[in-house]
C-alpha cells in the first residue's frame, strides 16, 4: 500500500499512472496471487473508508487463500 | 513579526503625524506633495509612496542604521530578535542560553558549519555588511524603476536644501544584464515635476546630470569631485575585476605599499571613476543577484574528516562592488529593489518594505489572471498541436485586444533552447497563415539575434510596433517592461533556476489604467509543477512563514529488531534479444493505421488561490477539457523522406506503398509513428523471447559472509534480554517527531509488524492507516506475519503486508 498526498496524483514518478506505480503494477501482474499493489492519495488525515475498507479486504483476502 | 511589518507600523505613525522632523522639515514639503487633493499619491502608486515613506523614515527618524543594529535596537528583547531573524530553533535557543548573544553573532560570522546547519546564509549576510543596506522588496509591476527615481529626486532635493546634511549627492544605478539596463532608461522620463514641489523641482533639473554607460567605453563621464550625477549602468560593466590578478602575477619583489597600488590599479576604471563621486547613493536593481551567501562558495566533503566545509570562492562580485565603492567613498546609502526577496527559500533579512504579487493583483497593479491559466497535458509528438493550439486560441480572443494607446496585445512564446524555436517556429508561423495573420508577426529573441531584431524586440512598447508573437530563449524575463504582452506561453520545461518559470509566466501581468483585459498563461503540464512551487515561495507563502521554514532537525537511533526475515520470492520477466539467422528478409509491407479518434490536448483552467489546507497555489477550476485538433499532415514526399531517414530504407518503395495508402496524398502527421512502428516490427532482425524468473527480495539484506545486517552503518549489540540487535543512526526533522513512532508507543502491536523501531511515518494519513493494518491483521493472524512499513524520511512509504 502506498500513501501519497494527493497532489502527487499526477506526478510522472509517484503519481497514480507515474513509473513506480506501473513498475509495482507489472510485477504483480507476473504474480497474481502473491503480490497486490494498491496507491491511495488523500489530503485528508484519515483514510476515507471505502479506501481503507479496500486496504483491509485485501489482508483478509490473503487469510482466506492461506486458509483455502 | 518581521522587520518590515514592523517598520510599516512606525512609518505609519510618523506619517499620520506629518512627518516631523527638527533637523530636516523640509522632508514633511516633499512627502506631503506626493499626495492630491482627493488624498490619493498624485504620482506615485500606493506601494511606490510606502516605500519612499520607509525610506525616508529609516534615513532621518532611525538615522540611516544599518539593517543588524535596527534589528538590535527594534527588537530589544531576545526573543523577539531570535524570532524575527529566523533564529528560533531549539539549537540556537540553547547556544544563547549558554552563552550571549555577542558570541552567536560571532558564531554567525565565523561557524561555516553552523550557518549551514541552520540555513543562516542570510543571517549571515545581514550580520556582515558594514554598510546601510536596504531591500525595497516590490512585485513585478510595481514601479520599481519609477520608485527609484523618486528616491533620487527626494534625495538631490534635500541635498539642495541642506547642503551640509548627509544627503545623496551623486546616484549610481546598477543592474544585471542588457535587458533591465533597457528599462532603466524610464529613468529620464520620470516626470520629476510631479515629485518635487516647483521650487525644489527646478534647482533638481538645473543640475541633474543621467549618463548611461555605453558598451566599448573604458570610462565613465562624469567629472571627479561633482554633483548631481546619475550613473545607470549595468552590472558587468562595474564588476570590480582586481580578484583576477593573482597575487604572484604582481611579482614577489613588489612592495606590500607597491601591491596594493598594483591591484588598485587593476581595478576597473569605471569603478574608480565611480568611487571619486561624494555623497553616493548606490541603486541596486533586481537585487536577489546580488545577495546570497552560499553562492559565494561551496559545501565540500573533507576528505579526512568526511564532513561538510564550506570552501570560499570569493564573495559575488556584485557585493564586492559595492563594498569597494562602500571602503572608498562615502556611500549614504544602499537601496536595493527587487520582486523575490529570497535566497534559496531563506527570507533575506534586509528587507524593509514588502508587497507582494498578490496585493498587487488585489489592487490593480497588475492585470487580472482569474482562472486563465491553461495548463496542458500531451504526449511527446503533441508539441507541435499545442504550438499550433496556443496561437488559434490566443488569436481567437486576444486578435483585437488593444491597450488604450492603441499597442496590439501580444503573445510570447518562451522556449528552452534555439533548437526548440527552431522546430516550433514553422508550426506556429504555418498557424498565423491559416488565420489569416502575416508571418511578420513574429519576433524572434535570443542570443543569436540580429540587432535589426534585438532593436525591434526594444521597441514593442511602441503601439505601431508590427510584431505581435514574441519567440524567446533566455530572453524577456525580469526587467522586461511590455504592457501590451497580454499571454506567455510555456511549452517545454525551462530551467528552474532563479525563479525563471515565474519571472517569464507573469511578464503578461504589467498592467497600465485604462485596461480591462485579463492576461493568459499557458503552460504545458511540467511548466506547470515548477511556477507552483515558485508561487508558493514569492506568493502563496508570505515572508513569515517561509522565515518559519527553518527546520530543526534532530537524530534518532533505529533498531533493527527482526532481521532473519524470510525473502518475499516475486517472479520477474527476463527478456532475451536474439539476432536471426541469415534468412531472407521479406520486404516491408505497410497497411494505414486505423483512424484515431480526433487527436486532442487535455486543457486545465487554473486560478491562483491560496489554501491553507494545500501548500499548492494554483487550483483547477472546472473540468478537465479536451481540445480537440485538425490533424495536420505531410505531403506524400515530406513523408516518405522523414520515415526513409529515420529507419534507413529505400525511399521510392516506401514512397510507392504511401501512394496507395493515401490516394489523397496528404498523410496525417498522426499516423506516421504508427507507420513507423510496422516498419520498426518488420524491419528488425531480432527475437525478443521473454522468461520467467524467480527471485527472493530479502527485506533485511544479509551480508553473505557474516550473515549480518549489510549497509547503512548497522552496529550490533546485545539486547537487555540477550538478545542481538543492530542499530544505526537517522535523522528527521522536528516538526515530525509525532511521526516518529517507537514500537513502546504501540502496546498492541501483539508482535506484529515493527521490524524496524521507530517507523518513521511521512504523514498522519500514513501512521494512522498503519495502527488500522496493525488492529485488523491481529483478526485473522494465522499464517499473516503483519504489516510492515518501509521507507525514509524524505521518500514516499509503503506498507507491505507479509504472509
Amino acid at each position: 500500500m502506498e500513501i501519497k498526498r494527493e497532489r502527487e496524483r499526477d506526478h510522472p514518478v509517484d503519481g497514480q499512472e507515474g513509473r513506480k506505480a506501473r513498475a509495482a503494477r507489472q510485477l504483480t501482474a507476473l504474480d497474481p496471487g502473491r503480490i497486490r499493489y494498491e496507491i491511495l492519495f488523500t489530503d485528508e488525515e484519515l483514510l476515507p473508508m471505502d479506501e481503507l475498507r479496500r486496504a483491509l479486504e485485501f489482508v483478509s483476502l490473503e487469510e482466506q487463500e492461506v486458509r483455502s | 513579526m518581521h522587520l518590515h511589518e514592523l517598520l510599516s507600523e512606525r512609518v505609519e505613525t510618523w506619517r499620520t503625524g506629518g512627518y516631523p522632523h527638527v533637523d530636516f522639515p523640509a522632508i514633511r514639503e516633499i512627502l506631503e506633495f506626493q499626495i492630491g487633493d482627493t488624498g490619493s499619491p498624485k504620482f506615485l502608486r500606493e506601494p511606490q509612496l510606502r516605500a519612499l515613506n520607509t525610506y525616508w523614515y529609516l534615513r532621518l527618524v532611525e538615522g540611516t542604521p544599518q539593517v543588524f543594529d535596527l534589528y538590535r535596537r527594534l527588537y530589544p528583547l531576545k526573543t523577539d530578535l531570535l524570532d524575527a531573524l529566523g533564529l528560533a530553533t531549539p539549537e540556537v535557543r540553547e547556544f544563547v542560553l549558554n552563552h550571549d548573544m555577542d558570541q552567536l553573532w560571532e558564531r554567525i560570522r565565523e561557524d561555516d558549519g553552523f550557518v549551514r546547519a541552520h540555513r543562516l546564509e542570510s543571517v549571515r549576510e545581514t550580520l556582515t555588511l558594514d554598510y546601510p543596506s536596504y531591500i525595497l522588496a516590490l512585485a513585478m509591476g510595481a514601479g520599481k524603476t519609477i520608485l527609484v527615481g523618486g528616491i533620487i529626486a527626494t534625495e538631490f532635493a534635500m541635498a539642495q536644501e541642506y547642503p551640509e546634511g548627509d544627503f545623496v549627492q551623486n546616484a549610481l544605478v546598477f543592474a544585471p544584464g542588457k535587458t533591465i539596463i533597457e528599462s532603466l532608461r524610464e529613468i529620464t522620463e520620470i516626470p520629476y515635476e510631479l515629485l518635487l514641489p516647483p521650487r525644489m523641482y527646478t534647482p533638481f533639473a538645473a543640475s541633474l546630470t543621467i549618463t548611461f554607460t555605453r558598451d566599448g567605453e573604458r570610462d565613465i563621464p562624469v567629472i571627479a569631485g561633482s554633483l548631481f550625477n546619475v550613473v545607470v549602468t549595468n552590472t558587468e560593466k562595474i564588476r570590480i575585476q582586481k580578484e583576477a590578478v593573482r597575487k604572484r602575477d604582481l611579482g614577489t619583489l613588489l612592495l606590500e605599499v607597491q601591491e596594493d597600488r598594483a591591484r588598485e590599479d587593476v581595478a576597473n576604471r569605471r569603478l574608480m571613476a565611480l568611487a571619486a563621486l561624494p555623497h553616493l547613493g548606490i541603486f541596486s536593481d533586481e537585487a536577489h543577484h546580488t545577495y546570497g551567501q552560499s553562492l559565494l562558495g561551496r559545501w565540500v566533503r573533507d576528505r579526512e574528516t568526511g564532513e561538510s566545509v564550506f570552501r570560499e570562492a570569493g564573495i559575488k562580485k556584485v557585493r564586492k562592488t559595492v563594498d569597494y565603492l562602500a571602503a572608498n567613498t562615502n556611500v549614504v546609502c544602499v537601496v536595493n529593489t527587487t520582486g523575490t526577496p529570497y535566497f534559496e527559500r531563506q527570507p533575506l533579512r534586509d528587507v524593509v518594505i514588502w508587497y507582494g504579487l498578490s496585493e498587487g493583483i488585489r489592487d490593480g497593479i497588475l492585470k487580472p489572471v482569474g482562472d486563465n491559466i491553461h495548463a496542458y497535458s500531451y504526449d511527446a509528438d503533441q508539441a507541435e498541436q499545442l504550438a499550433r493550439e496556443v496561437v488559434r486560441d490566443f488569436f481567437s480572443d486576444y486578435a483585437d485586444v488593444r491597450l488604450p494607446n492603441g499597442a496590439p496585445a501580444k503573445l510570447a512564446v518562451y522556449f528552452p533552447k534555439n533548437e526548440d524555436l527552431l522546430d516550433l517556429r514553422p508550426v506556429i508561423e504555418a498557424e498565423l497563415a491559416r488565420l489569416g495573420v502575416p508571418a511578420t508577426v513574429v519576433l524572434r529573441n535570443t542570443s543569436e539575434s540580429t540587432q535589426a531584431e534585438v532593436d525591434a524586440f526594444n521597441r514593442l512598447n511602441d503601439p505601431a510596433s508590427p510584431h505581435r508573437v514574441i519567440l524567446l530563449v533566455n530572453k524577456g524575463t525580469e526587467g522586461w517592461n511590455c504592457p501590451s504582452l497580454f499571454a506567455c506561453a510555456l511549452l517545454r520545461k525551462l530551467r528552474t533556476s532563479n525563479n525563471f518559470v515565474l519571472q517569464a509566466a507573469t511578464r503578461c501581468l504589467r498592467q497600465v489604467p485604462g485596461n480591462r483585459t485579463a492576461a493568459r498563461i499557458y503552460l504545458s503540464r511540467e511548466n506547470q509543477g515548477v511556477l507552483d512551487k515558485q508561487l508558493q515561495e514569492t506568493y502563496g507563502e508570505t515572508l513569515r512563514s517561509i522565515g518559519q521554514a527553518v527546520r530543526a532537525s534532530g537524530t534518532e537511533t533505529l533498531t533493527l529488531r527482526k532481521f532473519s526475515m524470510p525473502p518475499v520470492v516475486v517472479t520477474r520477466l527476463v527478456r532475451t534479444v536474439v539476432p536471426w539467422k541469415d534468412e531472407a528478409r521479406a520486404p516491408i509491407v505497410l497497411t494505414r493505421p486505423e483512424a484515431r479518434g480526433a487527436s486532442g490536448l487535455r486543457r486545465t483552467s487554473l486560478e491562483i488561490h491560496e489554501s491553507r489546507a494545500t501548500s499548492g497555489v494554483l487550483r483547477q477550476v472546472g473540468d478537465e477539457v479536451i481540445v480537440e485538433l485538425d490533424d495536420a499532415t505531410l505531403d506524400l514526399h515530406s513523408a516518405a523522406v522523414e520515415l526513409a531517414s529515420v529507419y534507413r530504407i529505400e525511399i521510392w518503395s516506401l514512397f510507392d506503398q504511401l501512394s496507395a495508402l493515401y490516394p489523397d496524398g496528404e498523410v496525417p502527421i498522426i499516423d506516421l509513428t504508427a507507420l513507423g512502428t510496422q516498419i520498426e516490427a518488420q524491419g528488425r532482425a531480432y527475437d525478443v523471447l521473454e522468461e520467467r524468473v524467480e527471485t527472493a527480495l530479502a527485506l533485511v539484506k544479509l551480508d553473505a559472509q557474516t550473515g549480518e545486517p549489510s549497509g547503512h552503518g548497522w552496529r550490533r549489540h546485545t539486547g537487555p534480554e540477550g538478545e542481538v540487535l543492530y542499530s544505526t543512526d537517522i535523522t528527521y526533522f522536528r516538526d515530525r517527531e509525532k511521526l516518529l513512532i517507537p514500537v513502546e508507543k504501540v502496546p498492541e502491536h501483539g508482535g506484529f509488524g515493527f521490524h524496524y523501531t521507530p517507523y518513521n511515518f511521512d504523514s498522519v494519513p500514513e501512521a494512522s492507516f498503519f495502527e488500522r493494518l496493525l488492529a485488523h491483521v491481529q483478526t485473522v493472524p494465522r499464517g499473516c506475519r503483519g504489516p510492515l512499513f518501509h521507507g525514509s524520511a524524505h521518500r514516499s512509504e509503503s506498507h507491505g503486508v507479509l504472509r
